[in-house]
């Protein structure tokens, strides 16, 4: 199991040429220590070797220049159709007659959740790589939140089910652009 | 990138879809018209204070944070009023709607030309019936044009949000004026 999540969290750390060949190296040299040391000892060796290059690896992946490409994907991917349906349902209020608050109906949010899985989808399927589909979800979930937050009093199911819908499909796009 | 293209195109085209689907919908007999109408349970004397009294005005109307008006006291034809609402969604701008009467036969009708330039013009009539035993029936009527495109476009979405708005308001008054007792 911890190897399992080792290698998971090294392949999204590493920049996506380079994360099979990191987890290659990784998982050869702890078959070896286990073999050689026994497992206990392998296991903190492989924590010890996740806690050393996670750092290192992704101060490689921000200087390829990759973390500017998940960034944009994740402003595009969430916080811009996030932004740019809040300030249409903002319009059609403000365009009532006599006005009206600032509660959105359900078919509004829906209309929200749907645009906002549509712009994660095409996010995911920007990316090439298991990890930089992962680094893109990372992006998506973090800057949906902070949008969130920013547009201020929203339902707990909505802003669960963006959270959690966000993420998911941008990894379902990249699967998908991968399988093809 | 050839997938981002083709979703990208795809997207577009839905937009375009739903931009075709709200102009046609614009485009009904009943675009830009509100009714609404409620039963009180008070002579109609007194719902015509409610919807002519400009401090009564304000208690049932929501977002109608002033009202004024250049009749000291007294209602007729061409009195002008202007309502000035609270938009929260811009940020709580105050936003003045002036009307001007056009109808005036109390306790029965009212009925104002309402404008707010750039935005929309339009009519609304208060028609009260005294139904009998003390109670009376409300109906709101309403006409809007909006007068900026894109609300223009966006109108099937806007006027029956504004319905609802109506709706609320209307349940409102009920309340307010047969706890008025």
């Amino acid at each position: 199991m911890i190897a399992w999540t080792v290698s998971r969290w090294l392949l999204a750390a590493a920049a996506g040429d380079e994360a099979e060949f990191v987890v290659g190296d990784i998982e050869e040299e702890w078959s070896e220590i286990a073999a050689e040391r026994g497992k206990w000892m392998a296991k903190r060796w492989l924590l010890a070797q996740a806690l050393r290059s996670a750092a290192p690896l992704l101060g490689a992946r921000v200087r390829s220049g990759e973390m500017t490409g998940v960034l944009i994907a994740g402003v595009l991917g969430s916080a811009l159709p996030l932004w740019l349906c809040h300030r249409l349902w903002q319009f059609v209020a403000s365009q009532i007659p006599f006005k009206d608050g600032t509660e959105r109906e359900a078919w509004q949010l829906a209309v929200n959740l749907m645009v906002l899985c549509a712009c994660a989808a095409l996010a995911g399927l920007s990316t090439r790589t298991r990890s930089s589909a992962a680094a893109v979800a990372v992006a998506v979930a973090a800057l949906a939140s902070s949008t969130l937050w920013l547009i201020g009093a929203q339902p707990a199911l909505y802003i669960f089910l963006a959270l959690v819908a966000a993420p998911a499909t941008v990894l379902a796009g990249g699967h998908w652009r991968r399988l093809r | 990138m050839k997938w981002v293209w083709l979703s990208l195109k795809a997207l577009g085209l839905l937009l375009l879809v739903i931009a075709g689907g709200l102009w046609l919908a614009g485009r009904r007999a009943s675009a830009g018209h509100l009714h609404s109408e409620i039963e009180v349970k008070r002579p109609a004397a007194e719902v015509w204070d409610w919807v002519s009294e400009p401090e009564k005005m304000k208690q049932w109307v929501s977002w109608l944070v002033d009202v004024r008006t250049d009749d000291m006291g007294h209602g007729g034809v061409g009195v002008k009023r202007v309502l000035v609402m609270r938009d929260e969604n811009n940020g709580g701008q105050l936003m003045e709607i002036q009307g001007t009467c056009t109808e005036y036969t109390p306790p029965n009708l009212l009925r104002m030309n309402l404008v707010v330039p750039g935005a929309f013009d339009g009519t609304q009539a208060y028609r009260v019936t005294d139904l009998g035993n003390g109670s009376s029936r409300l109906e709101i009527d309403s006409q809007f044009h909006f007068g900026n495109p894109f609300a223009k476009l966006m109108e099937p979405v806007i006027t029956p949000s504004a319905q609802k708005k109506m709706r609320r308001d209307i349940a409102r008054l009920k309340q307010l004026a047969e706890e008025s007792r």
